[in-house]
């Protein structure tokens, strides 16, 4: 069947017959056409409502709503806000919520599963089904074949009731994209700086207007969630990026392409692929060399001056099994002292103390003499830098002299290998050496947070749980819980696979659907099905399923897979808090709770996700566990009234957001660091014994969780054709909610960074032929699990897919770049969703170790004209 | 009677592209995707320079440039399109007659041909909302505040300083159009 034809048959099942008006007046430019036939008629109520948006994270803004339409958007009048979101929040109302192909009913599946075809189906059909499903799991004593998987926590209806329902039921939960996004990042952060500081770090959250010098790796910012500075999204951070801007910040972007941010950066490194690593180490080579770290920060608050053992790399500790530091003042071997006490302890470069009749160096030694390996000209050679080695001395000095002041990220997008653990440690013991936590300009955690809890109702507002057996452990994201099952389990056995901190562990579920122990699937607020790495075998893994339902609001690839799709309210549909700390670009920290509120009526069939499954726990005889659940603001007021806050959500609907003010105050020590030495960790002594010097770990001897971090390089493109496959976000994109979405989709807005071709270096370009336009075939041709120990699958390999080309100057010529999440494969998205390559089919699935990344990255290409 | 102009600090530009997307969607100007045409009042530009790795991307939102000169109200047959008392180059839909003289006549691409509706379209400032005393949605909405709108003839009016004090410019002025659009800080 032709692609047209399918979207037009979707769209028939959708809102509005094909080639009508839709939902838009076509008369652009028309003065007459401010008003559409619609508004024109009715009552002309016109009424500014408070909500949040949810195409990247949850900016707090308003709609304007005449006559039952939304017409107009802008941001709440608070910081760092102040009245303005961005373009996709546009995007969102006009291509989401308003779009014509927009989901309103029910669906069922009538072709093969990816082929597209449904017909409407009843609700009371979908119910009875899902019901019957989850219900004889339960009944032959596994529920946990039943999983629901949710993506993104600001588009998901109300995560806590999803984890919730799953406790009640015992089926499985994951939120199974948040490893891809950032579970590695947390890990590392968790291991490095102890899990309270975790988060704040893995957001980048930083004193920015303050920072003087700030290196940002690996990231288009305004395309990614987590903008360094704010811990809101890019609507808030460019407020304050500006502010620094006008405050003198120099800002370096180290990325493989010149991104947006990069082409709005002083200066841009291209690096390639794989080798941050190098490029850190580098950099604290000068910074210890010319003595530009910050020696009281490093004996205070980090493990740098704690003793190791020359002979075997393990931690030296006495007796009572302290670790153990040097003492100049008495010449011995002292137990570490907690955080905060430098005493007269010595970090000792390039010393070795003898501690009984033991020799032992400081950990600081042990990473110096790791960062030796890696003067500037080895530098610009591993990292094929286009500079003088001068470059990193320049890098090094510009952070050291002006530190603590300065920021080093080490990103999110555009790395992500199976070295990628290792790349966070060193970026973090780089970032100790400088000595900017918590310090102006420097990495900053906010003070006061909302403790809201996550409203689950408890005994005895609902009757005792049932499985009363089922352990409950700490799930992604903080305060949620988890069922401990598959994504956990590894997490908790002695010793651990994985740090607990990982958010989900992807090839667990994918293996367990291969076993048949996963059978079924519901998924929201996500597209995994081509999100996670390696498509062919994740739809092999789907394909085997007996039950796929998918919810959302336009089409996309998953929902193509699915055998029922639920039209699930959008986000301007719908009522939940969100409460978080921004720090503004007025120099302030901003506790702030806001309320996501319904402002326009459901369109057809649509409803709420809590609804749905509060309907099934009736038919599955549960419904005590759900019937008095008010999710509109009854769940909201209980999370508020754990916080303490002296406001209701009815309150925030109709009044708007509540903000605490706060000054900035800068203290390491504002909570106990939870990490086994309780100061932050160069050495790490998780790693080591948990790891590394663990025989019965599966990492036992790994130098990917080595506890000094090291450089591992990457499986390389071999070839004059081959090329590493990088994607990266466009700044007027996100996620799945941006994708298939008419206005941020359009050719217009891109100016001049295409989204669908694939980038290629001009001189790259010239070698092999190419012209702008031309058409290349692709074809996976890496990592294979011979060149890499941890491909876990490698169905990618030979995957192809035609794509023309775009040549650029801004690309480092190691690379063939393509935008995330293009070439979708359903047929029912915009046929410019469907051009271009896809990534994530091009990537083998490899895992990480400890940290869990998937190396969402990590893939090599073979490209051939025509 | 004032005489309105626009300056963009291109400083302040963060790329959001959020000045195309209101434009488009509060002008109820259709999709790509709905009529397969790319209609927009904003163009962005972006060109990129340079070689490896000394290579730059510039950015600016670009629209209809309300020239004081305006060749394409010249051109205008019917007088659709004519320059109205504040300076703006307004456009009546009603006497279009579809005769696109002027999106040939405009060297700055301002305008496009609307084929459902007949008749040509381009940024008209938001006159509807200037003359109820409000700003363009571009520059209420512009995430970096780097649009300011105003009087040029006062002297002391934001759009007007951007031109003295930041040394706004028009673009290819040697075109001779007398735009009354300008950009500061063109990098
Ligand atoms: S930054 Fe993200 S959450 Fe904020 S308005 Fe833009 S898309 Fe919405
Ligand atoms: S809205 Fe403002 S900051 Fe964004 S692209 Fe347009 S001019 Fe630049
Ligand atoms: S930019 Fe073009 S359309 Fe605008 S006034 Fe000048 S000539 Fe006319």
């Amino acid at each position: 069947m032709g692609s047209k034809l399918s979207r037009r048959s979707f769209l028939k099942l959708t809102g509005v017959a094909v080639g009508s008006g839709l939902a838009y007046s076509k008369f652009g430019g028309l003065k007459l056409s401010a008003l559409s036939p619609a508004e024109a008629t009715g009552t002309d109520d016109e009424k500014w409502k408070h909500t949040a948006c949810a195409l990247c994270l949850m900016c707090p803004m308003q709609v304007k709503v005449k006559n039952g339409k939304i017409v107009d958007v802008r941001g709440e009048d608070i910081y760092p806000w102040k009245g303005r979101v961005c373009a996709k929040a546009y995007g969102g109302i006009w291509g989401r919520v308003y779009a014509p192909d927009r989901i309103i009913y029910p669906l069922k599946r009538v072709g093969k599963r990816g082929e597209g075809k449904f017909v409407r189906c009843s609700w009371d059909e979908v119910i009875t089904n899902f019901s019957k499903k989850l219900k004889e799991y339960m009944d032959e004593g596994h529920p946990e074949a039943f999983e629901i998987w949710w993506g993104c926590p600001v588009q998901a209806d109300n995560m806590y009731f999803l984890h919730y329902f799953s406790r009640i039921m015992g089926c499985s939960i994951s939120y199974m994209h948040g490893q891809i996004c950032f579970g590695d990042h947390t890990s590392e952060k968790s291991v490095t700086f102890g899990g309270s500081r975790a988060g704040d770090l893995v957001n980048g959250t930083a004193d920015y207007i303050n920072t003087k010098y700030a290196v940002i790796a690996a990231q288009n910012f305004p395309g990614t969630v987590f903008a360094p500075g704010t811990q809101c999204g890019a609507s808030a951070f460019w407020p304050v990026y500006l502010k620094a801007k006008e405050n003198g910040m120099r800002h370096l972007s180290v990325d493989p392409k010149l991104t947006d941010s990069g082409a709005l950066a002083n200066e841009w490194i291209p690096i390639k692929p794989g080798t941050d690593g190098a490029f850190a180490y580098g950099v604290a080579n000068v910074l210890i060399k010319e003595k530009l770290y910050d020696e009281d920060f490093l004996l205070k608050y980090t493990n740098a001056p704690q003793l190791i053992r020359v002979d075997t790399k393990q931690a030296m500790k006495d007796d009572a099994g302290k670790y153990l530091a040097w003492d100049s003042a008495s010449n011995s071997a002292i137990p570490l002292p907690p955080a905060d006490q430098r005493g007269n302890l010595s970090l000792g470069i390039g010393k070795t103390y003898t501690v009984g009749d033991v020799q032992c160096k400081t950990a600081l030694t042990l990473y110096a003499e790791e960062s030796e390996k890696y003067p500037p000209e080895k530098v610009i050679e591993i990292c094929e830098l286009p500079f003088l080695p001068d470059k990193i001395v320049e890098i090094a000095r510009n952070l050291g002299n002006n530190k603590p002041a300065v920021l080093f990220y080490p990103g999110f997008t555009t790395g992500r290998y199976t070295n990628w653990f290792q790349v966070l440690r060193i970026y973090s013991c780089v970032n100790m050496l400088l000595g900017n936590i918590e310090r102006p300009g420097g990495w900053y955690f906010p003070k006061h947070k909302f403790n809201t809890g996550t409203g689950w109702p408890e005994p005895p507002e609902v009757p005792e749980y049932p499985n009363p057996d089922l352990k409950v452990v700490p799930g992604p994201w903080g305060n949620l819980m988890s069922v401990e099952l598959l994504d956990k389990a590894p997490c908790y056995k002695e010793p651990r696979d994985f740090h607990p901190a990982t958010v989900a562990l992807p090839w667990d579920h994918f293996t367990a659907m291969q076993e048949g122990k996963v059978k079924a699937l519901f998924s929201t607020a996500e597209n995994s099905a081509i999100t996670q790495v390696n498509t062919d075998y994740v739809y092999d893994c789907l394909n085997k399923l007996e039950m796929i339902v998918v919810g959302d609001q336009l089409p996309k690839d998953f929902i193509e897979m699915a055998d029922y799709v639920l039209p699930e309210a959008a986000y301007v549909e719908r009522n939940q808090l969100f409460t978080f700390s921004a720090l503004g670009q007025d120099g302030q920290e901003h506790a702030t709770a806001i309320m996501r509120s319904r402002t326009i009526e459901l369109p057809g069939e649509v409803k709420t996700v809590t609804w749905f499954f509060t309907e099934v726990s009736k038919r599955i005889g549960l419904g005590a566990y759900f019937e008095n659940i008010d999710t509109d603001y009854g769940w909201w007021n209980k999370m508020l009234k754990h916080a303490k806050l002296p406001v209701t959500a009815e309150e925030l609907v109709e009044n708007g957001p509540y903000v605490e003010k706060y000054p900035m105050t800068y203290d390491v020590m504002f909570k106990p660091i939870e990490t086994r030495s309780g100061r932050f960790e160069m050495y790490s002594n998780e790693l080591a014994e948990e790891c590394y010097f663990n025989e019965k770990s599966i990492w036992y001897e790994s130098q990917y969780i080595y506890p000094v971090p090291c450089h591992i390089p990457i499986a390389e493109p071999k070839g004059k054709d081959e090329f590493y496959l990088v994607s990266g976000k466009a700044s007027w994109h996100q996620k799945s909610a941006t994708q298939n979405n008419r206005y941020l989709m359009e050719d217009e807005i891109e100016g001049g960074c295409p989204f669908s071709p694939l980038y290629i270096n001009a001189e790259r370009a010239s070698e092999l032929g190419l012209k702008e336009g031309d058409m290349v075939e692709v074809e996976c041709v890496g990592p294979t699990k011979q060149e890499e120990p941890h491909v876990f699958d490698d169905s990618a390999i030979g995957y192809k897919q035609k794509v023309r080309v775009h040549i650029t100057e801004g690309l480092h010529p190691s690379v063939a770049f393509t935008h995330f999440a293009a070439g979708h494969k359903a047929k029912s998205m915009l046929p410019k969703a469907r051009e271009g390559v896809l990534h994530s089919a091009f990537v083998p699935l490899t895992v990480e170790p400890y940290g869990g990344g998937c190396g969402k990255n990590y893939s090599i290409v073979r490209l051939r004209k025509g | 009677m004032p005489r309105y102009g626009m300056a963009v600090d291109l400083k302040k530009c963060v790329r959001c592209r959020t000045c195309y997307i209101t434009c488009k969607v509060l002008h109820n100007i259709p999709s790509q995707f709905d009529n397969g045409r790319k209609y927009t009042r904003v163009k962005l530009i972006e060109p990129e320079a340079g070689k490896y790795p000394a290579v730059r991307r510039f950015f600016y939102p670009s629209h209809c440039m309300h020239c004081d000169d305006a060749p394409c109200v010249t051109v205008c047959p019917t007088g659709a399109s004519f320059k109205d008392k504040d300076g703006i180059i307004s456009f009546d839909p009603k006497k279009c007659i579809g005769c696109r003289y002027c999106i040939l006549a405009c060297p700055y691409d301002a305008r496009y041909f609307n084929h459902e509706t007949g008749i040509v379209d381009k940024c008209d400032f938001c006159e509807d909302k200037v003359r109820q005393g409000k700003e363009p949605y571009c520059v209420e909405k512009c995430i970096g505040h780097a649009i300011t709108f105003g009087d040029l003839d006062d002297p002391n009016s934001e759009v007007s300083r951007m031109i003295t004090e930041a040394g706004a410019v028009a673009l290819s002025p040697q075109l001779g159009t007398k735009p009354k659009v300008f950009y500061g800080n063109m990098r």
